[in-house]
C-alpha cells in the first residue's frame, strides 16, 4: 500500500486511528468506539484506489470508503476491520460554465464548492445541517437532503455522470461520461449510475461525479410563518410546495427552534409561541419576481384560512442566525444543537415519508420524544414540490451517559419502526435500522439487491456491514 | 496511566463536549477556506481538532494507550486556536487549555515534549531563553541607555526580540523614546514561559514567571509593555487566568501591546515620511484569536503616510497561522515553513507588496518562508514600519 499511495499516506497505528472508528450519530464514542480499521489509506489519485482495492479484493480484505465520515449513521465505521480509503486528498474540481455541470473529486467539500460557485454566480443546493467539510459526492451518493430541496429533490436526483473503482478493482463509468467527453446527463441512457446510488459504499468507489450547476438568483428572502397545529402546516406545507415557487419549504418544531440556544430541559411552549415554525426559502432574478412569491404566499394563507383549512397561521419574526442559516450555507451555526444537553452528540433517525404522512409523523414523532424524555426536535422538509417529505428527529445526547445512550437506541428504534409504519423509507439509514427496513422488502427487492451485490463483488469485501448487505 | 490525569483529570467534566460529527474544524466560514496547519500538513483526521478531541477523551477513559505515537499527533499542532474559533459548541472554550494539557501530561509520563522542545526548556532552565544563547548577552541589543531601575512602565523585550529580532528590540525603543514614556527595561529579564506552557513544561514556565513577576514589581512598574504577541498573551491571559493557580502568585501590573500604545498615541509622533507601500497585516494568533486584539495594529497602520492597508481574505479571527508557535517550528520546522508560505501567497494574492506583523515569531518564520520560497514580498514588523515613517 506504501508502493501504491506513498510513505506519510499509509497509516497502520491503531490508537492513532481512533477518529475512525466512531460515529456518534451512530452511538458509539471516543471511549466506546464501534471499530477500527487495521489501515487507513489516503489516495490523491483513481488509479491509486483501483490498485488498493484490486489488491484487497484479491487478499480478500475488506474496504470502508471514506470520506468526511459526516453522515451521522456509522456508514464509514469499519465494521470488519480492513482498509479505509480516506478520499479527502482527491480534490479536483473542473467547472463547465457553457454546460452548466461540474466535475467533482469525493474530496470536493461543499465549502470549497460553495466558494468557487459564488464567484461564478452559479449555484449548487448545499445540506443545511452538514459541515462546510463535507463532500459533496458522499451527500450525493447517500440520496441526502440540500437547503432547495422542495425546488429540487434529494440530493440522488443531482449528478450526470460517474466514474468508479468497482470492489474487483475495475474502473467503470456511467452517465454520458460513458459515451462522451460532455458530464452531462444521465438520460436517456440505460442508467447504471443507481448501482453506486444509495448502497451506502458497498458496491465500489465513486472516484469523478458530475453534478448540475445552476444560475444563482440575486435576491432571495426567508418567509417564517408559525402553526399551532401539525395537521394545519402539513397542509399548507402540501399546497404551498404545489404551487412550485419556494426552493425550500421546511418546519421545525418549537422545541427544535430553541435547541441551538437553550439547554435541557425546556421550559414549556409559551402561549403565542408557535407548535411548528415553517420557513420559506423564496428565490428571485428579480424583486418583482421575489415580491410575487411573497404575494402568491401570503393569497394562500388567505385562501386556505377562508376555506378553514388552516387557523392560526401567522408571520412570526425571525431572528438573524436563524435566517443566515438558511441563505448563508453551509453553516456552523446549525452545531449548536449539540450542547443541548450538555453532550456533545446527535444522533437522528431521518425518512421520506408520503404527504398522506406528515401530520402523523410530526405530532407521533414528537409525542415518542417525549415519551422517552427527550424534546421533541423534529423537523419536515417537503421534497420535489410536496411529492414527499424528509421527515427528521433531532436527539442531541450526553454521550458521557451510558444510559442515556440506551435510551437514545430504543427511541430510535421506535421512530425507525414509526416512520416505516407510515409508509416511510428510512435515508442514511443506520445498519441495523437498515435491517429493520429490508425486513419489510418485497422480495424481489431483495433478490434483486443481493445479486447485483453478488455480481459487483463477489467477494463481499465493499463496506460490509452496511445496509443489510 | 488511567486514573492518574492530574492535569487533564480537571477537563474530566466537558471532554465529551466536541460534538465530533460537525467537522466545523476542517474549514472556516464565510470563506470556506482550510484552517488547521495540523490538518492540512498531515491529513490525516487525527491531526484536525476533531480528532484530537475524540483523543483526549479516550485517553482519559483508558481507551486508548498514550504512547509517543499518540501523544505526537497532540505535539503536531501550533496551537493556533482557528478551530476553536470556528467551533460553535461549548467545546471551544476548553479546546486549546485540554490540547495543552495533555501535552503536560506527555511531559509527566516522559513521552513528551518533543526532543528539541525537551532541549529549548533545559535551556530556558539554565539560561532563561530557548535559544541557547548566553543569559548574559540578554541585553547586549540595547544600544547604550541610562535606563532608571524603576519607571512606571517596564518594555518586556522576550526572548525572541532579545536574541534574534533585535530589529523588533531597537524599533520598539526608538518609538518609546520619541512617546516620552517612562520606561526602563529588567535587568535580569527572563524568559516569559510562553515557549513550556505550550509544549507541556509548566513546572519551568512557572519558575521563570515568579521571578520576572518578583522583578517587575522591585522595579516599581505599574504597566508592562511588549511588542511580542506571546508574551503579551502569557501576561494579559495565561497568569492570570489559566495558569493563576501555577504561578502561584497574582501581579498588578497592566500588560499593553505596542501596537495599543501606538494606536492612541500615534498622531502625537509626527510621522512624516510616506511609506508608499501596500501592506497586508498578518494577525499573531496569540495577539489576535487567543487575546482579541485586532483593530489596534491595524489603525496604526492606517495612520502611517502612503501606506496603503489590504486585507487578506483569512484575517483577524479567521487568521492562516503562520505555523511558528506551539513549538511547531522547533519540532516540525519543514511543516511550519510550508504554513508560512501560504501565509505569504495569501498575502500575494491580496496585492500586497509587503506583509506586516505584531509577533517577532511571526516575522521569523515569515520571513524566512519569503526567502524560502523566492517571494519578493517583504516583511515587517509594525514597529519597524512606524519607526521608518518617523526618520
Amino acid at each position: 500500500m506504501i508502493r501504491i499511495c506513498g510513505e506519510g499516506f499509509v497509516f497502520d497505528d491503531r490508537d492513532t486511528l481512533l477518529p475512525y472508528a466512531y460515529d456518534t450519530g451512530n452511538l458509539s464514542t471516543p471511549d466506546d468506539p464501534e471499530g477500527f480499521p487495521e489501515f487507513v489509506v489516503m489516495p490523491r489519485s483513481a488509479d491509486q484506489i483501483r490498485r488498493v482495492v484490486g489488491m484487497a479484493n484479491r487478499e480478500g480484505e475488506p474496504v470502508v470508503p471514506f470520506i468526511s465520515g459526516a453522515n451521522m449513521g456509522g456508514l464509514a465505521v469499519p465494521s470488519k476491520g480492513g482498509i479505509l480509503v480516506d478520499q479527502r486528498l482527491m480534490k479536483g474540481l473542473s467547472i463547465d460554465e457553457e454546460d452548466l455541470y461540474a466535475v467533482v473529486e469525493p474530496g470536493v467539500t461543499f465549502g470549497m464548492l460553495e466558494r468557487e460557485l459564488r464567484r461564478r454566480g452559479l449555484h449548487f443546493p448545499c445540506p443545511m445541517a452538514s459541515p462546510s467539510s463535507a463532500s459533496v459526492v458522499g451527500n450525493v451518493l447517500l440520496a441526502g437532503q440540500g437547503h432547495l430541496e422542495t425546488r429540487y429533490g434529494c440530493q440522488g436526483g443531482l449528478f450526470n455522470s460517474i466514474e468508479a473503482v468497482l470492489p474487483t478493482g475495475e474502473v467503470v463509468r456511467a452517465g454520458s461520461c460513458a459515451i462522451s467527453d460532455h458530464w452531462f446527463s444521465r438520460f436517456p441512457l440505460a442508467d447504471l449510475t443507481g448501482l453506486f446510488l444509495g448502497w451506502h459504499g458497498t458496491t465500489g468507489i465513486v472516484t469523478k461525479m458530475a453534478i448540475p450547476l445552476y444560475k444563482r438568483p440575486g435576491f432571495k428572502d426567508v418567509l417564517n410563518i408559525g402553526f399551532d397545529d401539525f395537521g394545519d402546516a402539513a397542509r399548507f406545507v402540501a399546497e404551498w410546495s404545489r404551487l412550485e415557487l419556494a426552493h425550500s419549504v421546511e418546519g421545525v418544531t418549537w422545541a427544535l427552534a430553541q435547541a441551538p440556544s437553550r439547554k435541557w430541559p425546556l421550559p414549556p411552549r409559551p402561549t403565542g409561541d408557535p407548535a411548528f415554525y415553517l420557513f420559506s426559502l423564496i428565490f428571485g432574478h428579480s424583486q418583482e419576481e421575489l415580491d410575487y412569491k411573497k404575494r402568491m404566499h401570503d393569497r394562500l394563507m388567505s385562501d386556505l384560512s377562508a376555506k378553514g383549512e388552516i387557523s392560526d397561521a401567522r408571520y412570526m419574526e425571525m431572528p438573524k442566525e436563524a435566517k443566515e442559516a438558511r441563505t448563508n450555507v453551509p453553516n456552523p451555526w446549525v452545531f449548536r444543537y449539540a450542547d443541548h444537553r450538555g453532550g456533545g452528540a446527535v444522533a437522528w433517525v431521518g425518512s421520506f415519508v408520503p404527504p398522506s404522512a406528515w401530520e402523523r409523523g410530526l405530532s407521533e414523532s414528537s409525542e415518542l420524544m417525549e415519551e422517552h424524555g427527550f424534546a421533541p426536535a423534529v423537523s419536515l422538509r417537503s421534497m420535489d414540490f410536496g411529492h414527499y417529505a424528509a421527515l427528521r428527529a433531532i436527539i442531541p445526547y450526553n454521550r458521557a451517559d451510558e444510559g442515556e445512550r440506551r435510551r437514545v437506541r430504543e427511541l430510535m428504534e421506535g421512530l425507525a419502526e414509526l416512520a416505516l409504519d407510515l409508509g416511510g423509507l428510512i435515508y442514511k439509514a443506520h445498519p441495523w435500522v437498515a435491517k429493520a427496513m429490508l425486513r419489510r422488502a418485497h422480495p424481489g427487492y431483495l433478490r434483486l439487491l443481493r445479486r447485483v451485490k453478488g455480481l459487483l463483488d463477489p467477494n463481499r469485501i465493499m463496506n460490509p456491514g452496511k445496509y443489510g448487505l | 496511566m488511567k486514573g492518574s490525569w492530574s492535569h487533564l483529570g480537571k477537563y474530566s467534566e466537558i471532554l465529551h463536549y466536541c460534538a465530533s460529527s460537525c467537522e466545523s474544524c476542517l474549514l472556516g466560514f464565510p470563506h470556506y477556506l482550510p484552517i488547521c496547519p495540523a490538518g492540512e500538513n498531515f491529513h490525516l483526521l487525527s491531526y484536525y481538532m476533531k480528532g484530537k478531541a475524540g483523543m483526549a477523551h479516550a485517553l482519559y477513559r483508558g481507551k486508548i494507550e498514550f504512547k509517543p505515537e499518540v501523544a505526537d499527533i497532540f505535539f503536531a499542532c501550533p496551537l493556533c486556536g482557528a478551530c476553536a474559533e470556528v467551533c460553535c459548541t461549548e467545546w471551544s472554550d476548553y479546546a486549546l487549555e485540554v490540547m495543552e494539557a495533555v501535552r503536560a501530561e506527555a511531559a509527566r509520563a516522559g513521552i513528551g515534549p518533543m526532543p528539541e522542545q525537551r532541549k529549548f526548556g533545559e535551556h530556558i532552565g539554565r539560561e532563561h531563553n530557548p535559544y541557547f544563547e548566553p543569559h548574559s548577552s540578554r541585553r547586549a541589543w540595547l544600544p547604550k541607555r541610562d535606563l532608571p531601575k524603576d519607571a512606571k512602565f517596564i518594555y518586556f523585550v522576550g526572548c525572541t526580540s532579545s536574541y534574534r529580532q533585535e530589529n523588533i528590540a531597537l524599533a520598539t525603543l526608538e518609538i518609546l523614546e520619541r512617546m516620552g514614556i517612562d520606561f526602563t527595561i529588567l535587568e535580569d529579564e527572563w524568559c516569559c514561559g510562553s515557549p513550556l506552557l505550550r509544549t507541556g513544561q509548566w513546572d519551568l514556565a512557572a519558575e521563570q514567571a515568579r521571578h520576572n513577576v518578583k522583578a517587575i514589581e522591585e522595579a516599581g512598574a505599574e504597566k508592562l509593555i511588549t511588542s511580542c504577541a506571546g508574551c503579551y498573551r502569557v501576561w494579559k491571559k495565561d497568569w492570570r487566568e489559566t495558569y493563576k493557580g501555577l504561578l502561584g502568585m497574582e501581579y498588578g501590573f497592566e500588560v499593553i501591546h505596542i501596537t495599543e500604545l501606538l494606536a492612541d498615541g500615534f498622531d502625537a509622533l509626527g510621522a512624516k515620511e510616506p511609506l508608499r507601500a501596500k501592506v497586508a497585516y498578518h494577525d499573531p494568533c496569540h495577539l489576535g484569536r487567543h487575546c482579541g486584539v485586532y483593530e489596534p495594529p491595524r489603525e496604526v497602520l492606517s495612520k502611517i503616510p502612503g501606506l496603503e492597508l489590504v486585507e487578506m481574505e483569512r484575517n483577524r479571527d479567521g487568521a492562516w497561522c503562520c505555523g511558528a508557535g506551539g513549538g511547531f517550528r522547533a519540532s516540525f520546522k519543514e511543516f511550519s515553513i510550508k504554513t508560512a508560505i501560504e501565509r505569504i501567497r495569501e498575502a500575494e494574492e491580496a496585492g500586497a507588496e509587503a506583509i506586516a506583523t505584531s509577533c517577532p515569531f511571526c516575522w521569523r518564520n515569515l520571513s524566512d518562508a519569503a526567502s524560502g520560497s523566492g517571494s519578493r514580498l517583504k516583511v515587517y514588523d509594525v514597529v519597524e514600519l512606524v519607526e521608518k515613517a518617523l526618520r
